[in-house]
């Protein structure tokens, strides 16, 4: 119900630029989510959405309007924390009813509406206890009601399910989901957990060091990770780095260096040596698109050594070892092979993704 | 049975302690209901035969007790539950309204004063907020010899010599640092997550620090309150040197010039002691609820 825009955002914290330059926009019932490691400002972000911090510069449109000078409790907000933050002297029921009695609604519509978002979230049973009384999973659901009791116009969620155990984790992503696709409420949330990212946004905003790394919709920034940071950062287990040089011979153009060497498409050739010409590039490969076998197969493929095998049960996660550097490969479930044992690994070409080695970006 | 054993040792070790701290206690009660004569009967006897109340009635009215000597006669030690009763014992019931009244002003400024400063150093930032706060707490560092002839100086240039005004100024001086201390350490472990909920729920800041902070730091509040009354309540060194007459003499002036004299009789003196104790405990036994609570359980889990 209401569009975000940040312009140019930044936040010091002493000399410490926590926020650096943050510009995005938030569509108007969009499930947007910042992503990015502990500490790299997502929170600062998401506070200053909210009005709780100061930006140093820049300006925070809802629609149209800059809310900059409007306080938190005047921008029509819910907020759910990391902590869950409720309301230690008050019972469940009056934590829900809380933005509701502040805003002095009458009685029968505070109750009624309190009932209504504890149905919502299957706590009403819990209403007479008090926080200390209920597990992490419940507490959760009743920040959740105390958010949604009000119908804001916007959402902000910091961490909510990081204090929640991973079984019943997977289970509130699929419910939060559905939460928001049924109220229809600008939504941003905040994340370190890439898997929450990938499933549950609409769009991503991935930061780094206060800065935004890349942003766009989930399998896009997957398939086409803008840097090294992003491409290290999303997927599991993470993108192998090869570091390498191109080399042209023979009309035949390849990537690679003492330990492998892998052809380079005419097409994407190009590319390289237009946008990163001489310079030290680095090849990512997803475990996903690395192939393992025992015997040397068709094409470009390269000798290594196996340093460890992790069976998963429904896939296998083998690490081979080229030269110091060990690398993680998916193999089936079935693959086995002894430690040190030579191997054969081949790059699948279409799931390569060369940076240059400098400026950390992606070429091609 | 091993824990069994560990219950039984912990039960036997607490009711040492318990006796231990108690024992004192109790047979100063005893001798304060006791006459002067049984007091220093030999060898004691625990219970008193003659049992009186007479102790606590000359601490409220040490005039009588001193007519009744004179009536006696000097020289009647055994009879006389007044030997060598100072003059100064008459001022006993205004030295304990005195003494109430300035732990009370140090509750109220200390509550007030050190809360504001406390959740200001703690969750407002401002520019030279550290170096102010160390300053405030390091200036509790100086031993008060150290300031007593500055303090009296300046209390003297003041024309405040012999106020109650002027005790409660020093006692502030002394209470304030650590109670601000406590409080921005109790802030300092809240997460300010509850008070940012409060905010987008739709609280001013002002709101939320009366309706949000300081019902959840209750106990910490209760902590600062009785440790400024209990200052307040038994500082003697500069009470000491700052009064002058009866019209700001606290108790522990006048009880340590009574236990001053050679000889002086025990039984008021005790009977004076447990009149002494009484505000903390009636403080402590109103508050026992928020001080076991701020002892035991932090207030966010
Ligand atoms: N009140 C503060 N004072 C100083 N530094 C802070 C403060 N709040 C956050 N920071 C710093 O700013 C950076 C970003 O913090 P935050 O936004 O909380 O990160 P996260 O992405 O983990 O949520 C961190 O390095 C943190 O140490
Ligand atoms: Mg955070």
């Amino acid at each position: 119900m209401v569009r975000v825009r940040l312009e140019g955002v930044s936040k010091k914290y002493g000399s410490f630029l926590a926020v650096d330059k943050s510009s995005f926009e938030v569509d108007d019932k969009e499930f947007f989510i910042i992503l990015g490691p502990s500490g790299c400002g997502k929170s600062t972000t998401l506070n200053i959405i909210a009005g709780l911090e100061e930006p140093a510069e820049g300006k925070i449109y809802f629609d149209e309007q800059v809310v900059n000078d409007i306080p938190p409790e005047k921008r029509d907000i819910a907020m759910v924390f990391q902590s869950f933050a409720l309301y230690p002297n008050l019972s469940v029921n009056e934590n829900i009813a809380f933005p509701l009695k502040i805003r002095k609604r009458p009685k029968e519509e505070v109750r009624r509406k309190v009932q209504e978002a504890a149905e919502k979230l299957r706590i009403a049973h819990l209403l007479p206890k008090r926080p200390y009384q209920l597990s992490g999973g419940e507490r959760q659901r009743v920040a959740l009601a105390r958010a949604i009791v009000r119908e804001p116009k916007l959402f902000l969620l910091d961490e909510p399910l990081s204090n929640i155990d991973a079984k019943l984790r997977v289970h509130m992503r699929a419910e939060l989901i559905a939460l928001q696709k049924d109220l229809k409420i600008t939504t941003i949330y905040v994340t370190h957990d890439q898997v929450e990212a990938m499933t549950m946004a609409d769009r991503v905003l991935v930061m780094n060091q206060g800065k935004i790394a890349q942003m766009g919709k989930p399998l896009d920034v997957f398939r086409k990770p803008a840097n090294l940071f992003v491409a290290g950062f999303i997927g599991t287990p993470p993108m192998n780095f090869f570091p390498c040089t191109m080399k042209t011979s023979g009309g035949k153009t390849v990537l690679g260096d003492t330990y492998f060497s892998v052809t380079l498409d005419p097409a994407r050739a190009r590319t390289v040596s237009e946008k990163a010409p001489n310079s030290e590039l680095v090849l990512g490969v997803r475990p996903q698109h690395l192939s393992i076998s025992t015997s040397k197969m068709d094409g470009d493929s390269f000798a290594a050594e196996i340093f460890a095998v992790e069976p998963l049960g429904t896939e296998t996660i083998v690490d081979i070892k080229l030269g110091d550097n060990v690398y993680k490969a998916v193999t089936s479930a079935n693959f086995s092979s002894a430690i040190r044992e030579k191997v054969w690994v081949q790059i699948d070409p279409n799931g390569m993704q060369i940076f240059d080695k400098k400026t950390e970006m992606a070429v091609a | 049975m091993h824990s069994r054993k560990r219950k039984v040792g912990l039960a036997v070790a607490a009711i040492l302690v318990g006796l231990w701290v108690l024992a004192p206690l109790v047979w100063m009660a005893d001798m304060t209901i006791m006459t002067e004569r049984e007091i220093h009967t030999r060898p004691p006897n625990p219970v008193p035969i003659n049992a009186t109340l007479n102790n606590y009635y000359y601490v409220f009215n040490a005039a009588a007790a001193l007519a009744e000597r004179q009536s006696e006669g000097e020289g009647s030690f055994a009879r006389s539950a007044v030997y060598f009763l100072p003059q100064i014992a008459t001022e006993i019931p205004r030295a304990l309204g005195n003494s109430v009244f300035v732990a009370l002003c140090m509750v109220g400024i200390n509550v007030i004063g050190a809360t504001m400063a406390g959740y200001s150093f703690a969750r407002v930032r401002f520019r030279g907020s550290w170096p102010l706060f160390r300053f405030t707490i390091t200036s509790r560092l100086l031993p008060p010899v150290a300031v007593l002839i500055p303090f009296y100086l300046i209390i003297k240039s003041l024309g405040l010599l012999d106020s109650l005004f002027a005790l409660v100024l020093i006692y502030s001086a002394y209470t304030l640092p650590i109670s601000i201390w406590i409080i921005h350490g109790y802030l300092q472990a809240l997460p300010p997550d509850l008070e940012e909920a409060a905010r987008v729920d739709g609280y001013s800041r002002l709101e939320v620090i009366f309706n949000t902070v300081f019902p959840v730091m209750r106990p910490g509040i209760v902590a600062i309150g009785i440790y400024s009354f209990m200052l307040a309540y038994v500082e003697f060194f500069f009470a000491f040197v700052l009064t002058g007459t009866a019209s700001s003499h606290t108790l522990p002036v006048i009880i340590a010039s009574i236990g001053a004299n050679p000889v002086s009789p025990t039984g008021i003196l005790m009977a004076a002691g447990v009149v002494t104790m009484l505000p903390p405990v009636i403080l402590i036994l109103v508050f026992r609820r928020y001080i076991i609570s701020g002892l035991v359980t932090s207030a966010v889990k």
